[in-house]
């Protein structure tokens, strides 16, 4: 074995045990939590973008029957925001 | 190789690191985090500070806001480190403080390019929005990347305290929520001295 081989197991040796794995306890929290875990750690984007679009449709709905005028108040105020 | 040639060659290979890293932020955010908080390069801290300096800098020459907001970002990226460094010590975590300044700089991109879109949007659509079709649809696009990129921050500030203070999710959660009791009443603060609205961290 080369010494740029075994350093390179060194370092994912020390990558697995560095953090302490997440237990909750419950079967069902572990598994929901792996899950959802897993889906993130790559391109979390493929969740963020259709949450974010249900949200803003969920404002915009709320908009149009409970709050008028709740989504561009709300955009109004985050767009002074910066 | 002159002293110039290798400064530049050095500010470019820095500028490529940076880049490299944000990119694998959007596509694999925990491997990079991970990277990230096992190897401190003060280069690219400093090259994300001059970054958001940029940002503020701009800012203060297009809409005369004040750079002092600048001091006021400064204060609050360490005031977060500190606490987060503090809180991990006494929960005897193994916290780097190293580790914990790249990867909270790191945390910062989303930030940046969410202030940096909507002082965009300001200059392209000045708010008020209506409630026209085209007002709604704006305001509708607007949350929704304000939402993508929120979540997107989430994440990086979660993976930034794991990392970096070592800690298990529950008690990363738990110290993102006592980090919440003192930021928030903090950015209220800041709110009411009309310093910022949306607090830059």
């Amino acid at each position: 074995m080369t010494d740029s081989t075994f350093r390179l197991l060194q370092n994912k040796l020390h990558e697995t045990y560095e953090l302490q794995p997440n237990r909750f306890k419950v079967a069902f929290v572990d598994s929901v939590f792996t899950t959802v875990a897993k889906q993130l750690k790559t391109f979390p984007f493929k969740w963020y973008v259709p949450a974010a679009m249900v949200f803003a449709l969920f404002c915009w709905i709320v908009s149009k029957v409970v709050h008028v005028g709740l989504l561009t108040r709300l955009a109004s105020i985050l767009q002074y925001g910066f | 190789m002159d002293s110039k040639t290798h400064l530049l060659t050095q500010i470019i290979a820095v500028l490529v690191l940076v880049l490299n890293n944000f990119s694998g932020l959007i596509f694999s955010p925990y491997k990079v985090m991970r990277k990230i908080s096992r190897v401190f390069d003060y280069k690219q801290i400093v090259a994300i500070f001059i970054l958001v300096f940029l940002y503020f800098l701009s800012v203060g020459l297009i809409f005369g806001h004040s750079i002092a907001n600048f001091i006021f970002f400064l204060v609050s990226f360490f005031a977060t480190v500190i606490f987060f460094y503090i809180s991990g010590r006494l929960y005897k975590y193994q916290v780097s403080i190293l580790s914990l300044v790249a990867t909270w700089c790191y945390s910062l991109f989303p930030t940046v390019l969410w202030f940096s879109i909507t002082a965009v949007l300001f200059i392209l659509f000045p708010p008020p929005r209506t409630q026209s079709f085209l007002g709604t649809l704006l305001s509708l696009v607007f949350i929704g990347i304000s939402v993508v990129l929120l979540l997107w921050k989430i994440t990086l500030v979660y993976l930034a305290v794991r990392f970096s203070v070592k800690s298990s999710a529950l008690m990363t959660a738990f110290l993102m929520i006592l980090y919440g009791m003192w930021f928030l009443p903090y950015t209220y603060a800041l709110y009411l001295f009309s310093i910022s609205r949306v607090p830059f961290i």
